[in-house]
Formats: structure tokens, C-alpha cells, sequence
């Protein structure tokens, strides 16, 4: 990738950040898309693409954004936490479970919230 | 059905639910269910998945071992954000709020033109990071808080009381899960 290229995505992004915070969330998915095109490497982008795609209730291609960004960045405990959400949406049970226990992993102790929360969705899911 | 008698109210340790010890809860197996159409559905599969077998309509009062009601008692939607923190940014708590300690107020720095960012909820999830570019996911997820009684039919004794909270990604993710939480934590097979 080239300096222009990677400047190109960069503020793609970051267009895609303000417009995901300005509930924008079509023009937000576009400018997020726009950006991975250039950098698939991009978690950033791949995250916003996801966020912006749930919103949108287009939760199958939320999912296969955060995949992607966890698979670049496996610790990236807000792409885990998002996908418990919408596994749990989804009905996918044991795939949500699986987030969830990556979150309660990852959480050290300023993500205490986070991790009391994905301990009790775990709870909540387990079987009968 | 035989229930035993006992008048002791007992808080069970960790959970925000109380059950009558002298109850034998192992001996319900029908529950009426008692609830909004949008709610009963969640109520009377969870109830199957524990093994109860669930009543509605006019039966639910004659023949029923129990009778559960369940109210939906808040229900809060979601936010998420996507913010750069800085040295302007700010967690306040908001003036005016019945909720204050839970409800905060974050601005994000480096967007110029931007009115402050409203983050309410009873918990907002701050500094989830995105990357190792510094953004952080700031979320308050739906919330749903339900609460429920189960009564003897006819003679109205409570035999079990609770409350419980769920987030999920929309309203009804939240209020399934706070559905399934609260009757979870009926001990039916004790």
C-alpha cells in the first residue's frame, strides 16, 4: 500500500467515524467500505463497516466485518463484544458464548464493566 | 399439588430475587403465565426449557401449580459511538438527571463543529478500544428490567419474587435475555 493510498483510507475513516457518531449510518457503511477497499487491513474501518452495518439491521454483514477485524486484531475486545450482542441477536447461541468468553479474557481491570457484563450473558446462556 | 406451607421469606445470596424456603419448587410443573403477548411467547419458552409446562387463557387459573406474572418495568435503547478521546474529553454527569450517577455526557475532541455526545443509560460501556489507532467504543446497549411474581393460584401467597436486568443489541434481544434471566433464577428444580 502506498503512502497516498493509505492516507486516502485514513481519511475515509475517519469520515466514516464522524458520520457512524452523526447516526449517519448508510453514508457511514459507505465511507467504511471505501476505506477497506484500500486498506483491508484497516480494524478501524472493518469496525465502523460493522458497527454502521447493524444499525442498519443488515446483522449477517455486521458479523462477517467483525470477523474480519478480529482476525487482524484478535484482541480487540469492542469487535468481541459487539459480536456477542449480535450472535445473541441471531440466535446463535454457541457462537455468542464463544464471544463472550473472548471478552471475559481480554477485559483486564479498566474494562471491569465489560467484563461483568459478559460474564452475565454467559450465565445467561448456558444451558438448562 | 401439594405444596408445603411456610411463611419465611428468604433473599437468595447474589441475585436480586427471594423465595419461600418452605416451598417445594420441584413440584410445579404447570405455571400460568400472566403477561403482554410480546412478552408471554419468551415467558412460556423459557419455562419449557426448564421444564414447566406453560398454561394461557381461562386454564391457567384453575389448573396451573402456579401462576407467573411478569412486567416489563423499564426498557432503554441502544447507542454506540465511536469516539477519539483527548484532552477535552469529558465524562460528566448530566445536570438534572433522576439517573445521574449511570448517565454520562462525552464530548470527542478533534471533530470540530460537534455538539457534545449524550451517552445515557445505566451502563455505559466506555474504553473498549478500537484497534491501536486509540478510538474507543462508547455504548450503552438496550436495556430491558423485568420483574415477576409467582402465586399460589386462588389463595394469591407469593412464592417467589425477582427482578432482572438484560442488555442486548435492540429491545428484544434485551428483554428475551432479561426473560430467560428472571425465570432462570426460579428454582424450579430444586
Amino acid at each position: 500500500m502506498t503512502i497516498a493510498s493509505a492516507t486516502a483510507s485514513a481519511t475515509d475513516t475517519a469520515a466514516a467515524r464522524v458520520a457512524f457518531n452523526d447516526k449517519k449510518y448508510e453514508a457511514a457503511l459507505g465511507l467504511a467500505e471505501s476505506a477497506i477497499a484500500t486498506d483491508a487491513s484497516d480494524v478501524k474501518a472493518l469496525f465502523i463497516a460493522g458497527a454502521s452495518a447493524a444499525k442498519l439491521e443488515r446483522v449477517e454483514v455486521a458479523i462477517g466485518y467483525l470477523k474480519r477485524a478480529i482476525v487482524i486484531d484478535p484482541v480487540m475486545i469492542s469487535a468481541h463484544l459487539q459480536l456477542g450482542f449480535l450472535y445473541e441477536k441471531t440466535k446463535d447461541l454457541a457462537a455468542a458464548r464463544e464471544s463472550w468468553k473472548r471478552v471475559v479474557e481480554l477485559c483486564g481491570e479498566s474494562d471491569a464493566k465489560v467484563k461483568i457484563l459478559a460474564k452475565k450473558h454467559l450465565n445467561n446462556l448456558s444451558e438448562p | 399439588m401439594a405444596l408445603v406451607a411456610g411463611v419465611t421469606l428468604c433473599a437468595c445470596a447474589g441475585s436480586r430475587s427471594a423465595m419461600r424456603q418452605d416451598v417445594d419448587f420441584s413440584l410445579i410443573k404447570t405455571v400460568g403465565v400472566d403477561a403482554k403477548p410480546a412478552v408471554a411467547a419468551f415467558v412460556s419458552r423459557e419455562l419449557l426449557r426448564q421444564g414447566v409446562k406453560p398454561l394461557s387463557g381461562q386454564s391457567r387459573d384453575t389448573t396451573a401449580d402456579a401462576l407467573l406474572s411478569i412486567v416489563v418495568t423499564r426498557q432503554t435503547p441502544e447507542k454506540n459511538y465511536v469516539i477519539r478521546p483527548g484532552k477535552s474529553t469529558q465524562q460528566t454527569k448530566l445536570e438534572n438527571s433522576r439517573d445521574t450517577a449511570d448517565t454520562i455526557t462525552v464530548t470527542y475532541s478533534k471533530d470540530e463543529g460537534h455538539a457534545p455526545i449524550e451517552v445515557p443509560g445505566r451502563y455505559p460501556y466506555v474504553n473498549t478500544r478500537i484497534g491501536s489507532s486509540g478510538e474507543v467504543l462508547v455504548a450503552s446497549y438496550a436495556q430491558a428490567l423485568v420483574t415477576g411474581e409467582l402465586v399460589r393460584p386462588g389463595k394469591g401467597d407469593v412464592l417467589w419474587a425477582g427482578t432482572y436486568t438484560y442488555e442486548g443489541f435492540d429491545l428484544e434481544s434485551a428483554l428475551e435475555g432479561a426473560v430467560r434471566g428472571l425465570i432462570l433464577e426460579i428454582p424450579f428444580s430444586k
